[in-house]
């Protein structure tokens, strides 16, 4: 496999050709100028709309959590362009059950300058979640070094009042759109807790206390299994820094249980295993 | 005595020694095991009880405190982990301060040897033997004892007469050393008991063999201790020769003083501490990663030390305040064999010529080389072989017996040599039975009572022949190559040069 | 519409004496949906049950609170009345106002009010209680025992005698454990085989008891009532149908100076062998690492003389799964190495053994024909010194315990040892004498009164040999001095210990195990037979060092809980178990890890074609314990726990 864009177009035209997969996933301009959307391809014809740039951030994995592709797509495949990030949700769709990982032909990249239109595009190597083994230990060994960090640090620096003033303040502008359950590629539960009401424990309308019940209990449920790709935040229209939470919680399980999201198809969920010097036994 | 008053003993009791004394259950196994047990009138587990029961008095006032040689074999195989070897030294320090010692002449004898010792150590920071038996005679009256012993010795150089006038080798700071003196003094006056790292009964660890790694490009400290300038010079010539055989090279601590030897921890615990706490500070500041330690009984104090000052941050503020030096503790006190070992596996056998082929040696180990357990690393405590093994190395032939870490009465050779024929007679007897000709040993107290005080034991009972008493030092160096004449061997008692000039 | 009855227990004084029950009931008694409420002085005696009945059927309710004591006191007495009355018991719910109410308080004003609120929380949790029937599961009516010492003698013939199906597994080649090595037991000093072998052969022959020796178990799987057990028939390289036992291959090996383990390394065996003469099968197996044949391909006498041609070279191990529905952990102890106390030589010098040695040396069938000889030269000893508590209560060695059997073992060995050697002197280091049992004190005093053994109260610090003697310097405390014995031979009693395998072995059995290595008990107190693993059960030493009527105790114990158990084609169990909704089930096997009872399985949904749509989970409400760790982890509230459902807790928790 070769390491550049016109390589891996020409590689998505072979698959699609010999008939080893029924579907390309990728992006495609969107319906402004700066941006893009994902794009289904099952024709040949078709892949003369498929772009890749610095705007395409999207994480498309998304879109693999279909019943078709728990076995293969009706005897096929699906090919789909994804980043690092992207990777390891498969890995966790894999461990969760919900995707077969040997039916899922990665073509792997990553902006240079993620966001900006003339980024640099680097093609990654491997079209098995198992070859991405060693470049996500890496991204675990470095640990969270971004901007979001910084932020996170500021906060913890903030007395319990004000912090709760800010997050407060924050969802004040939810209106519980859902579009971050939407777009998050561990959000596939067939029914969500909050449309649970026999009873009801999350509160369904939009008012600041309940929307807080609703994001922090969506970054719980995200514990050890968020990978980071922000789409919850791309996709928010309220502009609700919701990666500081899910960044929070990311980092607190990597410190206390050393564990990363998305390392393996077959890691175990962090609630659910436990070594028996964890700093908190909470199972038994 | 009040009731009041043996409480707070007993307080202190327990903070000087780490014990809980209600964990003692009064098994025996320390008096079972004690070489002196024989002759106390409260043998260790009667002390133990005394306290106990709140008879902390009459604890002070046994006999047994000075009858204890401080061979630590009690400590050693205590069931629930009590230390009796720091209860004895802590109720010794206690009765000396409170005037309540025993009034048996054992006492007065004892009592006297470390005040010699310690008046000597005093004035010029290391110990001068003969002024240390001069003011032990004037003090006790034994002017006979080993008259003959000591000619034969200022004969061989072993003892420089002068020294009684020129107060022999001194310590350049002895300023520090008055101060260390003073401070102890002080603290003891004052009553002011360092706290112990608490006891309680659990797995005995033993110190796994830290691999210590030598190799010939090291400088390795030297430390000599106050013995190896004078009666022991023997041990001293041979150390340094053996080295220079395998291409090691060792340098002096410079402006070393007296570790204190037994008579500091038996009567003031701040003083062994402070003494040996000098000696690591100098090690670390000169540079030494090894500091090679050929006496055992200053090992074991400086083991100890350094130990306690990487525990007590007060320790190491003493020290510095006296010193003005830190306490890195990184310099390693290490004994010949921990030396030898720490060289690549094959590194002795290429340098061996000689071999020794022949030559049946039973190897002493002596009480304080395995001891304490956690702290002193590498060997088996109760059957150790890493002397045994080195002797093999060499094509002599050690023995199997049974006596090896068993003391041979240690400090008590001034002050009671009519024990120490006693218990060399008991170790002189496995050897004998178990078809050895000859000892090694690896520290010159050993040395000393084994060799020295051997023509009086075989006179007293009468059946044991002539048993030389080597140096493992001088056995390794005549195996690589080193002339007898030159390891000053005709400088021991009984003959030794026979068995190993082939 | 709800009619919930409560009542209100005074518990005598308990909890009247700080809550006004009287006002409680009435504040109840406006609660919605309460129909009745009432308040009793002993609500568990006979009429409390009684007007429990009553209002059940004359004010027709549909669930019951008793606020009383803990439910773990009385929650099973008040489920019976209430289906006794035709309601169905889960209806019935408890509100502790004792234990967690009345007992620590003491402002009565607020103590009464509490009271109101625990008690209006659970009305609300029994609204929403459904009815639950117990779950059955199908009982195989056969036991194991694993262990053919003692205790699991006695459990499979007690199981067996009562008419059920016993398989009995044993790891070497004969019945019989420890006791088989035994010379003669305390008090009674009765032969110890005499007493055994009947046993051994009545648990051989007995038409209901499969006996596998020479085997051992490998996998455990299932649940109590439904087990599933691998067990490995290791291979003798003897045909046990054809061999007649007459012994004529062992007469003929050449290989004859392998250590023997029945003697405990004072004798010898062949590679072709039979652990004692009175094994139980008596058929030999084959030692494959000390035989020439495998080891050389040379010799195979033993093939040639066999009169029947029992001998085969080419015997694999077999593997035989079975389905039972109880097991008897019965796998006994094994003796420590003294070699840890370097001071006392053991290992070094041959006449320092270890107390099982010593019963190797007195028994009849042992090495020495029963005389006491010393290992080094076979002389009589004139002079025994045995020394009690090697190992056990010392901590520095991490041995804390007392072994318990060695004060009534060393005693008998002393007195077995002057009944030999008349004129002999036995002495006994020891630190306490722990005599407790039936005629046990006046045992050891009969070792010192008549066959005047000498006690010496103290231990021994170090043994050493000197002129063919053994010099042991020891203390006696009672004095306060040291003294020196010189010895013949010494006893040392060593420390009881778990098998060396005993950790691995529970695991795979599920049993839980302390600091130690023994087994664990489910209650120290109350249940010393049962483990925390339902269906597994614990007889003899492998639970604790205990003597021989204890394990037998133990055995007979844990055969009656077996007998309990089996005694149904079904158990029924409580049905406080977790259930999955298929419809809202992702299938993310979150449920599935966590499980601690391995109890959640993966399940297909197909649909009319047979493809499989999605897997989901599912519960086996078998192996269910009602944790509801599977409850809280799931992130779509697919999965509840029937008695404390999501909306019975919410309930609760919104009616405070």
């Amino acid at each position: 496999m070769g390491n550049t864009l016109e390589e891996h177009i020409k590689r998505t035209r072979q698959l699609l050709e010999c008939g080893e997969v029924a579907m390309v996933i990728g992006y495609e301009r969107g319906s402004v100028e700066n941006r893009r959307r994902a794009t289904f391809v099952k024709e040949v014809s078709e892949l003369e709309r498929m772009v890749l740039d610095g705007l395409c951030c999207e994480n498309l994995a998304n879109y693999l959590v279909r019943e078709e592709l728990l076995r293969s797509f009706d005897g096929k495949k699906v090919a789909i362009f994804l980043t690092t990030a992207g990777v390891r949700s498969v890995n966790i769709l894999a461990a969760e059950g919900q995707i077969n990982p040997d039916c899922v032909i990665i073509l792997g990249f990553e902006a240079e300058k993620p966001g900006e239109l003339d980024s640099a595009i680097k093609m990654l190597d491997g079209e098995h979640v198992d070859h991405y083994a060693d470049s996500i230990q890496q991204l675990k060994s470095r640990g969270f070094v971004n901007d979001r960090a910084q932020v996170i640090v500021k906060l913890e620096m903030m007395s319990a009042e004000e912090r709760f003033a800010f997050w407060r303040e924050q969802f004040s502008r939810c209106v519980k759109c859902y579009a971050c359950r939407q777009v998050c590629p561990m959000c596939y539960c067939r029914r969500c807790i909050v449309d649970c009401n026999q009873p009801q424990w999350i509160n369904a309308s939009a008012h600041d206390l309940g929307n807080l019940e609703w994001n922090l209990v969506r970054a719980f449920h995200l514990a050890g299994r968020c990978v980071g790709c922000g789409n919850c935040e791309q996709a928010c229209p309220a502009g609700i820094p919701l990666m500081l939470l899910n960044q929070r919680m990311a980092q607190e399980v990597l410190k206390e249980f050393n564990h990363f999201a998305g390392e393996s198809s077959t890691q175990l969920p962090v609630l659910a295993d436990f070594k028996k010097d964890d700093p908190e036994t909470f199972i038994l | 005595m009040t009731d009041d008053q043996s409480k707070k003993d007993l307080l202190e009791l327990e903070r000087a020694t780490g014990n809980d004394f209600a964990c003692c259950y009064q098994c025996g196994k320390c008096t079972a095991g004690c070489p002196a047990g024989g002759a106390m009138d409260n043998p260790p587990s009667v002390i133990m009880r005394l306290i106990q029961t709140g008879r902390i008095d009459e604890a002070m006032r046994s006999q047994s405190l000075w009858a204890c040689m401080g061979c630590q074999t009690c400590t050693a195989r205590c069931p629930q982990g009590m230390d009796i070897a720091a209860t004895m030294d802590a109720l010794r320090e206690m009765a000396i301060v409170r005037g309540l010692v025993s009034p048996d002449k054992m006492r007065k004898r004892v009592e006297a040897f470390h005040i010699s010792l310690l008046n000597a150590v005093r004035k010029t920071g290391r110990l001068a033997e003969l002024a240390l038996v001069t003011n032990y005679k004037l003090r006790t009256g034994t002017f006979l004892q080993d008259m003959d012993n000591g000619a034969l010795m200022m004969l061989q150089g072993k003892i420089n007469p002068f020294s009684l006038i020129t107060g022999g080798e001194r310590v350049e700071h002895i300023d520090q050393i008055v101060k260390i003196f003073e401070t102890a003094e002080k603290a003891q006056s004052q009553g002011r008991v360092d706290k112990a790292q608490r006891r309680r009964p659990g797995k005995t660890e033993i110190a796994p063999s830290e691999s210590v790694k030598i190799d010939t490009s090291m400088t390795i400290g030297y430390y000599p201790g106050c013995s190896l300038g004078g009666t022991a010079k023997d041990y001293d010539i041979s150390t340094r020769k053996l080295c220079e055989k395998l291409g090691l090279t060792l340098r002096e601590i410079d402006d070393w003083n007296c570790c204190g030897a037994s008579s500091a921890h038996a009567t003031n615990h701040k003083l062994s501490m402070l003494l040996t706490a000098r000696n690591q500070v100098l090690a670390d500041a000169q540079g030494f990663d090894y500091v090679l330690t050929p006496c055992a009984s200053c090992l074991n104090r400086q083991v100890i030390g350094r130990n306690e000052l990487l525990r007590s941050v007060e320790l190491r503020n003493e020290i510095k305040e006296i010193t003005g030096l830190e306490a890195k503790c990184r310099a390693r006190f290490i004994n010949p064999m921990e030396l030898i070992f720490g060289l690549e596996p094959e590194f002795l056998a290429e340098k061996v010529v000689h071999s020794l082929k022949g030559l049946k040696v039973a190897c002493y180990y002596g009480c304080l080389l395995s001891r304490p357990m956690n702290l002193m690393a590498g060997d088996d405590p109760e059957n150790p072989t890493r002397m045994d093994q080195l002797m093999r190395a060499i094509g002599a032939e050690p023995v199997d017996w049974a006596f090896k870490v068993e003391c041979c009465g240690a400090g008590l050779t001034m002050a009671e040599p009519g024990m120490i024929e006693e218990l060399t007679h008991k170790i002189a007897k496995n050897v004998a039975e178990n078809g050895a000709q000859a000892f090694v040993v690896a520290c010159p107290l050993c040395h000393s009572n084994l060799d020295m005080r051997q023509r009086k034991m075989r006179k007293r009972f009468g059946d044991i022949t002539p048993m030389p008493v080597y140096y493992l030092s001088e056995l390794l160096a005549i195996a690589c190559g080193a002339d007898v004449q030159e390891l000053a061997l005709g400088k021991h008692f009984v003959s030794a040069m026979s068995l190993v000039r082939k | 519409m709800a009619r919930i009855g409560v009542f209100i227990c005074h518990c005598g004084e308990n909890i009247a004496g700080t809550v006004d029950c009287a006002r409680v009931a009435a504040e109840l008694s406006n609660h919605p949906g309460v129909a009745y409420a009432v308040d009793y002085k002993y609500m568990c005696s006979d009429p409390g049950q009684e007007q429990i009945r009553r209002a059940i059927r004359e004010r027709k309710l549909s669930g019951v609170v008793v606020a009383a004591c803990s439910p773990r006191m009385h929650e099973t007495t008040f489920r019976r009345v209430c289906s006794e009355a035709g309601l169905n018991p889960y209806l019935c719910e408890m509100a502790n106002i004792r234990e967690q109410c009345s007992w620590v308080h003491t402002d009565k004003e607020e103590a009464t009010i509490k009271a109101i609120e625990i008690i209006r929380s659970m009305v609300e949790k029994v609204k929403r209680n459904s009815e639950l029937t117990p779950i059955e599961v199908p009982v195989t009516r056969r036991a194991m025992v694993i262990g053919g010492g003692i205790a699991g003698i006695q459990a499979a013939l007690d199981i067996a005698n009562a008419g059920h199906e016993v398989v009995l597994v044993e790891r070497t080649l004969s019945l019989g454990g420890h006791m088989a090595q035994l010379s003669e037991t305390f008090p009674t000093l009765d032969c110890s085989q005499c007493i055994l072998t009947p046993r051994m052969v009545e648990a051989a022959q007995h038409p209901k008891i499969k006996l596998y020796t020479y085997a051992e178990v490998e996998e455990v799987t299932g649940f109590i009532g439904n087990f599933q057990v691998r067990v490995r028939l290791k291979s003798r390289y003897v045909d046990v149908d054809k061999c007649t036992g007459c012994g004529e291959c062992m007469t003929k090996c050449p290989s004859r100076k392998i250590p023997s383990e029945f003697d405990c390394g004072l004798g010898n065996r062949t590679a072709i062998y039979t652990p004692f003469p009175q094994a139980v099968p008596n058929k030999p197996a084959i030692d494959r690492e000390n035989c020439i044949y495998f080891k050389t391909g040379k010799c195979g006498v033993c093939a040639k003389v066999c009169p029947t041609g029992a001998i085969n070279y080419e015997m694999k191990d077999e593997i035989v799964e079975l389905e039972v529905g109880a097991i008897v952990v019965a796998t006994g102890f094994d003796v420590q190495d003294t070699d840890i106390y370097g001071e006392y030589g053991y290992g070094r010098y041959p006449d320092v053994i270890t107390g099982l040695q010593f019963e190797r040396l007195a028994s009849a069938s042992g090495p020495t024909g029963g005389k006491i000889l010393r290992p080094s030269d076979g002389q009589e000893p004139g002079t025994v010194v045995f020394i009690q508590c090697v190992g056990s209560r010392d901590s520095s060695k991490g041995l804390k315990y007392c072994s318990k059997i060695c004060c009534m073992y060393t005693a008998k060995h002393a007195m077995l040892y002057k009944h030999k050697v008349h004129d002999g002197q036995a002495h006994v280091f020891y630190m306490d004498i722990r005599a407790a049992g039936k005629g046990y004190d006046e045992f050891t005093r009969r070792g010192i009164e008549e066959d005047h053994t000498c006690y010496v109260r103290g231990r021994v610090s170090k043994i050493y040999p000197q002129c063919g003697e053994l010099i042991v310097r020891g203390a006696d405390t009672l004095l306060g001095k040291p003294m020196e014995i010189a010895a013949d031979l010494v006893v040392l009693a060593t420390a009881a210990i778990p098998k060396s395998d005993a950790r691995q072995f529970a695991q795979i059995v599920g049993i839980g195990y302390d600091e130690n290595g023994f087994f664990n008990e489910a209650h120290p107190k109350l249940r010393p037979v049962e483990t925390a693993t339902a269906g597994v059960f614990l007889a003899g030493a492998c639970q604790g060092p205990k003597d021989i009527p204890e394990s037998v105790s133990q055995g007979s114990a844990a055969a009656s809980k077996v007998l309990a158990l089996l005694s149904r084609n079904e158990l029924e169990r409580e049905p406080v178990v977790a259930m999955v909704n298929p419809e809202t089930c992702s299938g993310c096997w979150s449920c599935l890890q966590a499980c601690p009872f391995k109890a959640i399985e993966k399940k297909e949904i197909r649909d009319r074609n047979g493809k499989v749509i999605k897997y989901v989970a599912q519960v086996n409400p078998g192996m269910c314990q009602g944790c509801g760790t599977c409850v809280a982890l799931c992130r779509s509230n697919s999965i509840d726990l029937a008695g404390y459902s999501e909306r019975q807790i919410f309930g609760q928790v919104m009616g405070l």
